[in-house]
């Protein structure tokens, strides 16, 4: 009984260390708008680096700087929007950037097949809906809000969800009729999604910068490969621009 | 209003048959040894145990009839019982108690039996006699046309038992249902009751008066019976008279009055005894029998008596048919009850 | 055996230590010099009222249903009784979002119950009031059943007996016999449920989603507000903390008072 539970322990902390092969980590904190785009930054660069574990954190950029301002250690900080990214950097000094990686637009999303048939943002006001939208110290949140404000629409009890992958998720999932994520947020998504007019949609920005937390160098140039053309390229399949 | 009694109860391991019946104002004690089945014949009258085949009646209500398919909840039943844990209930007041089911005003059967400074005591507060009492008072004020009582004595200190015996014995004169109570000592059995049920292993194994069941007893327990020395004498204070012959007894009593005398409170000497018991006279051995680990002496004297004697004392007295003897008694070893 | 002994002080300090300090430190850091503004904004009374309004209609669905249930299980012997009984349990010790998901699954609008609700009544539960007390319950409950079953079975039957052969019918036996022996219970259990609905987030932010003035519930801003304005958080935690401790000593107060 004692030998077994000592190699099931055994097992368990090689795990552990084998996850990564690696002997340096590199810790990135990534918008969850982010999610599968740092997922093949991270199989690429772990390609050209092949001593390099990179280990992604991701949620709602307010939850990270809050982390990170509360002393959580990242390498990287990829936000949705600069004003998350400017609370870090009042406290913490970046080595590299803040510089724009990518920008994003907002695109309303509802179930398949449209069934409460909506035509655009102003359909939000309708109380017969259940609306879904990022919290409003998440970047979508606020951009969203912005962006109903200018329409002058107002959305009717809607809930105030952590990150845009929840809202997504909810009305993926049916829960909710209609949510406002991000464009690259669609992808192969069971939603459809409808188009919001120029003038009203917002143009998210998405800053990425690199901080001394044990591994300056490999901080830097990991900011150097998303900035790069692979990164761009990377970036404009998942539904970004630069 | 009478009581009519015919159940079979079955568990495993277990059978109990009893057949019998209660006059209006009766008292009926089920004796026995423990584990007889008495408590449970109690509850079967309740409908707290289920009843394999039979019928109860109390009055004229059948509340229990398995042939007829009727078979009445506790609570429709009329038959009230003062359980051996009494289970007064500890969150409301001795008064509240008795008030909790009375029909009509509970201050008599407070004053009636004694409970009037105690009404606003909580169960937790009370002796033994006195939650005895408060227990007969609940079940009294609910008016039930049955009263049951499980061992009421058991779970008092033998002092307690002699004075709420008799105050028992006061009450139950009083109640004008049938009475059925349950004991395992025959001194209740003796005192308290007009006649008895005998139960031994489930089974009823004598029925009758004191004097019927114990002229011939026919099982040991019922032998245990005819061992209490009961006597009707004349109360005069401070002793009672009994065919002539004075006794000291403890407690004062007047009037037509009954004593009881344990047989193991009996104390036999080969010459008159000096010191304190008061109670001596002579008399001359009728018969020896083994009674247990013990013998049980039958002396014809000035007041026929048995004791109970070890057979090491019986040894040291020589005592043999037709032997002299001094019977000594002590005044505090006699019970007696107003008749 | 009454010697100290210094090894077990010491492990029981530290133990207290690391139950108090996180207490003390909110309590410490808590910015009462806007105490008085934080608690006059809006946002602050809609989430107390909200919590408030879902805890205690939670607390009352769970001593509602949960009372007869507790009595089954107290009294009765039927078979499944001890799956049925882990069941009612299970919330107790399932992770909340879990719990969440679960209610989804069940109540959502292509839940198995939610989806004909929402065909045949046009009735959607996620998002709404309901669903946040439908989550406060749905984890409170177990600690109401499992004090309350505890009392009942505790109970000696011969109170009950002795009530029946009074004449005195099923119900006054349960009101004026039962309830009032087994209301430490009864309080006790009703505390920790309210307590546990008062404090449920991981259910409700997943399945009665952030909504405020509707679903927004005191955890749910704490959460949100500390990523917004920190102090605000700290404040409301700070109340929610109070709370508690109200609860708590509220409900040793009655136990000792029996």
């Amino acid at each position: 009984m004692r030998t077994g539970f000592v190699a099931v322990a055994a097992l368990f902390v090689v795990a552990c260390e084998a996850s990564g092969g690696g002997e340096r980590t590199l810790t990135a904190f990534a918008a969850s708008s982010l999610t599968e785009v740092f997922a093949t930054v991270e199989l690429e660069f772990e390609a050209d680096h092949p001593d390099v574990d990179v280990v992604v954190n991701l949620a709602g950029s307010s939850t990270l700087a809050t982390q990170l301002l509360a002393g959580a250690e990242a390498d990287v900080f990829a936000s949705a929007d600069t004003i998350q990214m400017d609370r870090v950097t009042e406290e913490l000094v970046p080595i590299v950037g803040p510089q724009v990686m990518a920008t994003n637009s907002l695109v309303l999303v509802v179930e398949e097949g449209n069934p409460a048939q909506i035509g655009g943002v102003e359909d939000l006001a309708r109380d017969d809906l259940v609306v879904v939208l990022g919290a409003p110290e998440v970047p979508v949140g606020r951009y969203a809000s912005e962006l109903l404000e200018e329409a002058g629409v107002e959305a009717v009890e809607a809930s105030y969800e952590a990150n845009v992958r929840t809202v997504l998720s909810k009305v993926e999932l049916g829960e909710a009729d209609a949510g406002i994520v991000y464009r690259s947020d669609v992808g192969s998504a069971d939603v459809d999604a409808i188009e919001i007019a120029r003038q009203l949609n917002v143009t998210a920005t998405y800053p990425i910068a690199a901080f001394d937390a044990g591994e300056p160098d490999l901080a830097a140039s990991f900011v150097d490969f998303v900035m790069s053309a692979e990164g761009e390229s990377i970036l404009a399949e998942a539904g970004f621009t630069r | 209003m009478s009581l009519s009694v015919d159940v079979a109860v079955r568990r495993p391991g277990f059978d109990l048959e009893a057949t019998f019946e209660v006059a209006s104002g009766q008292v009926v004690a089920v004796a026995g040894p423990n584990g007889a089945g008495k408590t449970t014949l109690l509850r079967a009258i309740t409908g707290l145990e289920r009843v394999e085949r039979g019928r109860v009646v109390v009055g004229d209500i059948t509340v229990f009839d398995s042939s007829a398919g009727i078979d009445l909840e506790t609570e429709r039943r009329g038959v009230g019982m003062v359980f051996q844990g009494y289970w007064l209930f500890p969150h409301m007041t001795v008064a509240e108690n008795v008030a909790f089911a009375a029909r009509g005003p509970a201050g008599r059967w407070i004053e009636g039996l004694g409970l009037g400074d105690l009404a606003d005591r909580y169960p937790s507060e009370l002796s033994g006699g006195e939650a005895q009492r408060a227990a007969l008072a609940r079940a009294l004020a609910a008016a039930p046309r049955a009263l049951l009582l499980d061992e009421p004595l058991a779970a008092l200190d033998v002092e307690t038992r002699r004075q709420v015996r008799s105050e028992l014995a006061r009450h139950l004169a009083a109640v004008d249902v049938p009475v059925v109570l349950v004991t395992h000592d025959p001194l209740d059995a003796a005192l308290l009751a007009d006649w008895m049920l005998i139960l031994e292993n489930g089974r009823v194994t004598h029925s009758g008066t004191l004097t019927e069941v114990t002229r011939r007893p026919r099982t040991p327990w019922a032998a245990r019976l005819a061992g209490v020395n009961l006597y009707r004498g004349e109360g005069i204070g401070k002793g009672i008279v009994i065919e002539g012959v004075m006794l000291a007894v403890p407690e004062p009593v007047d009037g037509p009055a009954l004593a009881a005398i344990a047989p193991s409170a009996v104390a036999l000497h080969e010459e008159r005894p000096a010191g304190s018991p008061r109670n001596v006279w002579r008399g001359e051995v009728v018969g020896i029998e083994p009674a247990g680990s013990r013998l049980r002496v039958s002396v014809r004297g000035d007041l026929d008596i048995v004791a109970e004697v070890t057979t090491e004392a019986a040894e040291t007295l020589r005592l043999r048919e037709s032997a002299e003897v001094w019977v000594a008694v002590k005044a505090s070893e006699i019970e007696t009850y107003p008749a | 055996m009454n010697r100290r002994s210094p090894l077990v002080w010491a492990v029981a300090w530290v133990g207290i230590s690391f139950l108090a300090l996180p207490l003390v430190a909110l309590v410490a850091r808590v910015p009462w010099a806007r105490l008085a503004e934080i608690l006059a904004s809006s946002a602050a009374r809609s989430a107390l009222w909200v919590s408030l309004q879902v805890s205690v209609t939670a607390l009352v669905v769970s001593v509602v249903l949960g009372t007869p249930l507790a009595w089954v299980f107290a009294r009765r012997d039927f078979r499944g009784r001890s799956l049925l009984r882990t069941l009612a349990l299970l919330p107790m010790v399932l992770p909340p979002v879990v719990a969440g998901v679960a209610l989804l699954l069940a109540f959502g609008r292509r839940g198995i119950l939610g989806q004909h609700l929402e065909a045949l009544a046009g009735v959607i539960i996620p998002f709404t009031r309901t669903a946040a007390v439908l989550a406060a319950g749905f984890v409170a409950m177990p600690f109401f059943v499992s004090s309350a079953e505890a009392g009942f079975a505790s109970l000696a039957r011969g109170y009950e007996e002795a009530a029946a052969t009074l004449g005195v019918g099923r119900w006054r036996r349960f009101r004026r016999v039962v309830l009032p022996m087994v209301a430490p219970n009864l309080a006790a259990g009703a505390a920790m449920a309210w307590a546990r609905a008062l404090g449920e987030f991981g259910a409700t932010i997943t399945f009665a989603g952030n909504v405020p003035g509707v679903t927004q519930t005191m955890p749910l801003a704490v959460y949100l507000q500390l990523e917004q304005d920190p102090e605000a958080a700290f404040v409301l935690a700070v109340v929610l903390l109070a709370i508690s401790v109200m609860v708590l000593a509220g409900a040793r107060a009655f136990g000792r008072s029996r």
